[in-house]
């Protein structure tokens, strides 16, 4: 059984070499599949990745009316914990807002005018599951609601535009994707079929021998998993070599990196042998039927 | 070599067709069939062109179904054999055709291994029974050419080689020397039919060719427009 096997492993890769020519464009194609998939999932795990990491730092600032002191500005505060949304708080009293003046500025405020004229204010952080513009949105507008409650600062509109173009990227990558996706399927699937038709004596021969079904059509399989598996490590070389291209230029410029996202390699390589498996079982079930084996 | 591969007690007919009818949607096939074939027999079907030789080969080795009728071959009967078994029928059974039928893309070593591989047999019983039955067809140094290197004689020991090399129950051919010169043919024929005899297998050949056959010593069924004359 074992020598079997790795006789049909042998056929297919025998039988690739032969073809090695149309082999070389389904090949071609499913790289080119898999650039634009891999390159799609490396662009939106970034961009995934930038947009959490201002999320994650996402905070609101609450300022209360200047008039109040701190007793009636944390009587206020109190009711934040409340709020759908909120992680957590954390008041600011008038001097420590003075304070915080003073190491921003470098000017003490009461030394200046005598008084402070800073407002008691909070700090809120969002719960992480409703770090999204639409959600910090309206929290912030439920705490602007509260009375003596004047204004609230927050990088919403950043976090919204992040997203917006996130969302673009994913429809747009998934349309490249799967029409590209449709047409390596295809070419895959045509490759194998012309391989079939160009042996089609042989497989009627094979037939006539007393070949199994599984037996005339393993090697097909063989040689469409590795044309998907090639394929998918000629992608991979690509994306790659760009990825560190590109941050060979960044470094020179900025502290950021493009990281290599979880699963690139090992989910191109599933995709890439998935591809060539499929397009090799979809021809190999038109063109072998069990009917017409050996059916000269 | 191996004892033949067949399902039946000796005493059995090997090959058997009861009032066996097939015609094609195009025009006439065969017509009310009645033989039969004991083990070990050397059986010549004899008739012109078109006389439907190669469909009474085909019904055997089951790439036709009768319209009515029964096929008995080698324990597997028509009517009750699925397209799945079909595979293991032909395995028990040596196949020989005029065009050959040598796959183009591979030498003569893999042609005539392509059986034991079929069979599932480990590489070092395939080698030695190769080479074995490539010595017996004279063809022992020509095991690294493929098809296109060989001659029509040559190609059709390969053939040969390829049928005998499982030491099949029956070996069916279909007009095994019709590409051959008259020696060539005769050559093919002599060598066939010893092998056949020393492997114990039963042989049925379909010609057109009454020179040839008039030649050998064997049974003679003679087929005509469909129906067997004699």
């Amino acid at each position: 059984m074992t020598g079997k096997l790795f006789y049909l492993l042998g056929e297919g890769l025998q039988s690739l070499w032969r073809a090695r020519i149309p082999a070389l464009g389904s090949m071609l194609t499913i790289a080119l599949t898999l650039i634009i998939f891999g390159s799609a999932y490396l662009v939106l795990s970034n961009f995934d990745r930038a947009t959490r990491r201002l999320q994650s730092q996402y905070r609101i600032d609450v300022f209360y009316n200047p008039l109040l002191n701190n007793q009636e500005a944390f009587e206020i505060y109190k009711r934040l914990k409340d709020i759908e949304g909120v992680a957590s708080t954390e008041f600011i009293s008038k001097e420590r807002a003075a304070t915080i003046f003073k190491q921003e500025f470098g000017e003490d405020v009461v030394d200046v005018l005598g008084t402070n004229p800073l407002p008691a204010g909070a700090v809120v952080l969002v719960a992480r599951g409703y770090r999204t513009a639409r959600r910090i949105n309206r929290i912030a507008d439920e705490i602007l609601s509260y009375a003596n409650t004047t204004d609230v600062s927050y990088r919403g509109e950043l976090v919204r535009i992040l997203e917006r173009y996130l969302q673009f990227a994913l429809y747009g990558g998934l349309i490249i994707g799967l029409a590209t996706l449709l047409g390596a399927f295809f070419l895959v699937s045509n490759t194998i079929k012309l391989s079939i038709y160009a042996k089609r004596d042989s497989v009627d021969t094979l037939a006539l021998l007393g070949a199994s079904r599984q037996f005339i059509r393993i090697p097909f399989l063989v040689e469409g998993s590795i044309q998907g598996l090639l394929g998918a490590m000629l992608a991979l070389t690509a994306i790659l070599g760009i990825l560190d291209v590109i941050n060979y230029i960044l470094e020179q410029f900025v502290l950021y990196r493009i990281i290599r996202p979880p699963y690139l390699t090992s989910g191109m390589l599933l995709f890439g042998l998935a591809l060539g498996l499929v397009g090799s079982y979809r021809s190999i079930r038109k063109f072998i039927r069990p009917g017409e084996l050996g059916a000269i | 070599m191996t004892e033949v591969a067949t399902n039946l007690p000796v005493d059995e007919p090997i090959i058997r067709l009861d009032d066996v009818t097939l015609v094609y949607d195009r025009g006439p096939g065969v017509f009310d069939i009645n033989m039969s074939i004991d083990p070990g027999d050397l059986t010549f079907l004899i008739g012109p062109s078109g006389a439907g030789k190669s469909t009474i080969l085909k019904l055997l080795y089951m790439a036709l179904l009768p319209g009515s009728g029964e096929v008995w071959i080698n324990g597997f009967l028509t009517h009750r054999t699925r397209m799945r078994q079909v595979p293991f029928l032909r395995r028990t059974l040596g196949l020989i055709f005029q065009d050959f039928r040598l796959l183009p893309d591979r030498n003569t070593y893999d042609n005539v291994a392509l059986p034991l591989h079929i069979l599932g047999l480990p590489r070092r019983d395939v080698r030695e029974r190769v080479y074995s039955v490539l010595e017996d067809v004279g063809l022992g140094d020509r095991s690294q050419h493929f098809p296109k290197e060989l001659s029509g004689g040559e190609q059709q020991r390969v053939a040969i080689a390829r049928a005998i090399v499982k030491n099949p129950a029956i070996i069916l051919a279909d007009e095994p020397t019709g590409n051959l010169d008259a020696s060539t043919a005769y050559e093919v024929l002599e060598l066939l039919t010893y092998l056949a005899e020393e492997h114990g297998s039963t042989v049925l050949v379909a010609t057109h060719d009454y020179n040839l056959m008039a030649r050998k010593n064997g049974r003679l069924i003679e087929i005509q427009e469909g129906r067997l004359v004699g």
